[in-house]
């Protein structure tokens, strides 16, 4: 129980500055937009979730390969880890996509204006893009874990959500402003 | 090359996209409910009015689903471990988990409160007293703390018994579930501590 608690609260605490320092600073910056472009806060949880969910089956799944040693903590020609990419990548383009159709749609019933494309390329570039970039730091993260024996249960998701979120606020931020350039 | 892989291959990404987009799909849905809330008029107003919200609103999300998922994964682990059976009785086990759950969770959300606050204040937002975010951030975190928990252990005896892979399950549950709440509650208890807004 000691273990729980030293090894959980240091790493929570640690990653909710970090989300308050990057995340949280990033979504204060956007706040014009928040307001402007209707429909974009629902965006916001629906995307930073839909990352951490992908990537989180992804790495507890890389963790029990690896601890079935199914899997080695290095990037190799491996059925098993490339299966586990390609799902990976699949799942965030098209649900990227999905997300921002839903979104669109349920705004509307809620009476919110929202514009369709506006959202669908949002939820599309951001969440792709930040998608492919996550999935490369979750598995350096879940081989390094492996590699120093530290339990991937405790240590893991914690920093993973972080970093996550911040991934996706940045690209999300990137994408508006892409837009609003053209 | 390395043909013994495929003998040994056990994840194919059919199976794995196959378990995993009907939950996504529903978890995206209950996280679009969650952003809704969010953007509705009263609530973007809130967030307008007083961006320190905004600042630690990531934070809260994220904690909530940690607590969730870290739990969960506990939980998992001491079913296959046979330290705890799935279901509800009284075990010394559960119990200590629990309150250390609970634990984690208050000192964590007091201190970030006090972190944002002081963050909020060097930037020179327009927030709360002291005493005002940090009960809002602490009580939430309290009530979002024992809801992550009854997610985690509804969820993590529920796929142990049905013998679905709880990776897959479990964890975008809770975190999606967490979201939805984390922000309904979070809203509710600015309003109540702040009714002016």
């Amino acid at each position: 129980m000691k273990r729980y608690i030293k090894e959980s609260l240091p790493i929570l605490v640690l990653c909710g500055l970090g989300e308050i320092f990057l995340t949280g600073m990033i979504l204060k910056n956007m706040s014009p937009y928040l307001i402007k472009v209707i429909g974009l806060f629902v965006l916001i949880p629906t995307l930073m979730s839909l990352r951490g969910n992908i990537s989180g089956s992804l790495g507890s799944r890389i963790s029990s390969g690896l601890h079935q040693g199914l899997i080695n903590p290095e990037f190799e020609k491996n059925d098993d880890l490339l299966n586990n990419i390609k799902a990976a990548v699949l799942m965030t383009t098209l649900l990227s996509f999905l997300a921002g159709i839903f979104a669109y749609f349920i705004s509307i019933l809620y009476g919110l204006t929202a514009d369709i494309l506006e959202l669908v390329t949002i939820a599309f570039i951001a969440g792709s893009l930040a998608g492919v970039v996550f999935l490369i730091f979750t598995l350096n993260i879940a081989f390094f874990t492996f590699k120093r024996g530290l339990d991937p249960d405790n240590m893991v998701n914690p920093i993973m959500t972080f970093v996550s979120d911040f991934t996706t606020i940045f690209f999300i931020y990137l994408a508006i402003l892409i837009l609003a350039l053209i | 090359m390395k043909c013994f892989h495929m003998t040994s291959q056990v994840y194919s990404h059919r199976n794995i996209i196959g378990q995993s987009v009907p939950i996504l799909i529903v978890c995206l849905l209950i996280d679009i409910q969650a952003g809704i809330f969010l953007n509705l008029e009263p609530n973007l107003r809130i967030f307008k009015e007083w961006p320190s919200f905004l600042i630690i609103l990531p934070a809260i999300i994220a904690i909530t689903g940690n607590i969730g998922s870290i739990f969960g994964s506990r939980l998992t682990s001491s079913l296959y471990l046979g330290e705890i059976r799935p279901r509800l009785e009284r075990n010394i086990t559960l119990e200590k988990s629990i309150l250390a759950t609970i634990l984690i969770g208050t000192i964590s959300f007091l201190l970030i409160g006090l972190a944002a606050w002081i963050i909020g204040r060097q930037l020179g937002l327009n927030q709360p007293t002291l005493i005002n975010y940090l009960l809002i951030t602490t009580t939430s975190g309290l009530i979002l703390t024992l809801f992550a928990s009854l997610l985690a252990i509804s969820s993590s005896f529920i796929t142990y018994k049905k013998g679905i892979d709880p990776d897959n399950i479990v964890i975008p549950t809770v975190t999606s579930l967490g979201d939805l709440v984390g922000v309904a509650f979070f809203l509710l208890i600015i309003r109540i501590v702040i009714p002016v807004v």
